[in-house]
């Protein structure tokens, strides 16, 4: 079988400090999470209730989506710059078929999933048989999917059906269903990536494509399933966002590919393919989802956000070093 | 049907006519502006008035300008995702200052910006060895949240009589940006092809290793061609508040 630089040896003492050292991106990111929470803890009384916890895993729900998809792509060796749009096109798309057009959620999600499924497919699909540059092919994506959202609707839908809701409002022991629902897309994420067949050809394809083609992969196939994975995890973004606010709108999930991409690179990920970690990009979708509820606890003015958060990616991104030369 | 047949057939006209499609495809650019320009001719003979082909131009100069120093990252292998946050910026700054008058505080405004994103992207890219994507992306994110607070959201001021001349003036009936844009082609074009910065710009960007051994300073180079989206960035956004 092929072998991966991923899988850890076994050795017998100061494991975990090797792990670690391999691991810094992974370390680092939790431990500034860690940092954040703990001191925010102690600074603000609303940040320590347990349902401002909850809550912030809620929030992440959205980017944790998108950032899983686009880590199989990343590992693949791509980008997906599309993943914001396919989120917008399958929200928006969903709330016109259910308000103005009144087909019935049951109808309605799986379709706007099997859509999102579609469009990766596309992309994949292209990526792989023409050998594109994946980031300008998805960026052309996203463009034509900017313009199909606008055509769908240029203003907010009506309410779509109260069920719909219920995906975000719906609670087991005031722990939302969405919040475990996630927690077990992590948990299959997790172990298709370090555990399966297609997660170990995902590293091969990303790592060394000339190997796993010797090795007998057939890569086109792995690249094209990350990319679907990537277009299945945007739509259920999209539809969750939908959930969430209630309404259609053409200017959500704006900024998605852009922080998908931020996040897996904060996670460790590497923008060259082949490295990186489920675990990493489960840290750095919780910092950056701390970061921006800490804004809002805080009443940081709005204006200074962005800059803020702009300031973190770079601090990020220069802390650590490249693994391989360009 | 074998290939030598296929060959053998081609008369000396089909060969003039592969040899224009040749041509064509060479120069695709041009092909598809000359197709959008003989699409334009029938569905909107509008285009051709003398006020939007004048429109038109002062666009396409902005974006030219631009366009100028992306292409040296580009050939360099890199990429300059940040040059559109510096232009808005670079635009708002201008427009602010017409408020205070206060125009040396521009030209510092103005500089300190440049030298700032093009020091950062280059640090970031030659020194910690970040993807040129991801590096001018972050870059991006910094530079449009540094211009909204600084702007609080808002958009003041109109642009000084003088920059209103360099941003829709003409010299002997050709707007000033054009000017400008045909002025940089031509000495991009000298320096890309005449200088040894330009052999430079093209072995970093065919080989890295090989143009390090053979004594090219790679990093100044990248460094050079960061400096240049920034520079291009900020005289666009000029051009394009007035």
């Amino acid at each position: 079988m092929t072998t991966v630089t991923h899988t850890a040896a076994p050795s017998t003492g100061g494991r975990a400090a090797r792990w670690a050292g391999r691991n810094a991106a992974v370390v680092l990111v939790f431990a500034v999470t860690a940092i954040l929470v703990v001191g925010a803890s102690f600074m603000s009384e609303t940040f320590r209730d347990p349902e401002n916890f909850v809550d912030i895993l809620r929030q992440s729900i959205p980017l944790a989506l998108a950032t899983i998809g686009q880590l199989f792509v990343m590992l693949a060796g791509g980008t997906d710059m599309s993943v914001g749009m396919i989120a917008r096109v399958v929200g928006l798309g969903a709330a016109v078929a259910m308000t103005t057009a009144g087909l019935p959620p049951y109808l309605v999600l799986p379709l706007g999933l099997a859509v999102g499924a579609l469009l990766g497919l596309i992309n994949g699909a292209i990526v792989a048989r023409f050998s594109a540059q994946p980031f300008i092919l998805t960026l052309g994506t996203m463009g034509i999917l900017y313009g199909v959202a606008l055509a769908i609707s240029d203003g907010p839908t009506k309410l779509v059906p109260v069920s719909v809701l219920q995906i975000y409002e719906m609670s087991i022991w005031s722990i939302p269903l969405c919040v475990l629902a996630m927690g077990v897309v992590w948990l299959i994420a997790w172990w298709a990536l370090a555990r399966s067949h297609f997660g170990r050809a995902t590293y091969a394809v990303g790592g060394s494509p000339v190997v796993a083609r010797l090795a007998g992969l057939n890569s086109n196939r792995v690249i094209i399933l990350c990319y679907v994975l990537s277009g299945l995890t945007s739509a259920a973004a999209g539809l969750f966002l939908l959930a969430r606010s209630g309404v259609g709108n053409p200017t959500m999930a704006i900024g998605l590919e852009f922080q998908s991409i931020v996040a897996a690179a904060i996670g460790g990920i590497s923008l060259y393919g082949g490295r990186g970690s489920i675990l990493g990009a489960f840290g750095a979708v919780l910092l950056v989802t701390v970061i921006s509820n800490l804004f809002d606890l805080f009443q940081f003015s709005a204006y200074w956000q962005n800059l803020a958060l702009g300031v973190i990616v770079v601090l990020a991104v220069a802390i650590h070093k490249s693994e391989k030369p360009r | 049907m074998s290939e030598a047949a296929v060959i053998a057939q081609s008369s000396a006209t089909r060969a003039g006519a592969v040899r224009l499609l040749d041509w064509l495809s060479r120069y695709a650019a041009f092909s598809a502006v000359l197709l959008v320009l003989l699409v334009a001719a029938f569905i909107a003979p509008a285009f051709f008035t003398a006020g939007n082909l004048r429109a038109v131009l002062i666009q396409s100069a902005i974006l030219g300008i631009v366009v100028i120093g992306q292409t040296t990252a580009l050939i360099a292998r890199g990429l300059d995702m940040s040059v559109a946050a510096v232009m808005t910026f670079a635009a708002v700054l201008v427009a602010q200052s017409t408020a205070t008058g206060n125009f040396g505080l521009l030209i510092f405004q103005l500089v300190v910006l440049t030298g700032l994103v093009g020091a950062a992207n280059s640090l970031l890219v030659t020194w910690r060895r970040v993807p040129p994507f991801v590096a001018t992306f972050a870059m991006l994110i910094v530079v449009d949240g540094a211009r909204l607070a600084y702007t609080h959201g808002q958009s003041a001021g109109s642009a000084p009589a003088w920059l209103k001349f360099l941003g829709s003036g003409a010299i002997a009936g050709i707007p000033i940006p054009v000017v400008i844009w045909a002025v940089l082609l031509v000495v991009a074009y000298v320096c890309l092809n005449r200088t040894t910065w330009g052999r430079w710009l093209y072995a970093v960007g065919a080989n890295r290793g090989a143009a390090r051994h053979t004594g090219v300073a790679v990093d100044a180079v990248v460094v050079s061609t960061f400096f240049l989206t920034a520079i291009s960035g900020t005289l666009a956004g000029i051009l394009l508040s007035g």
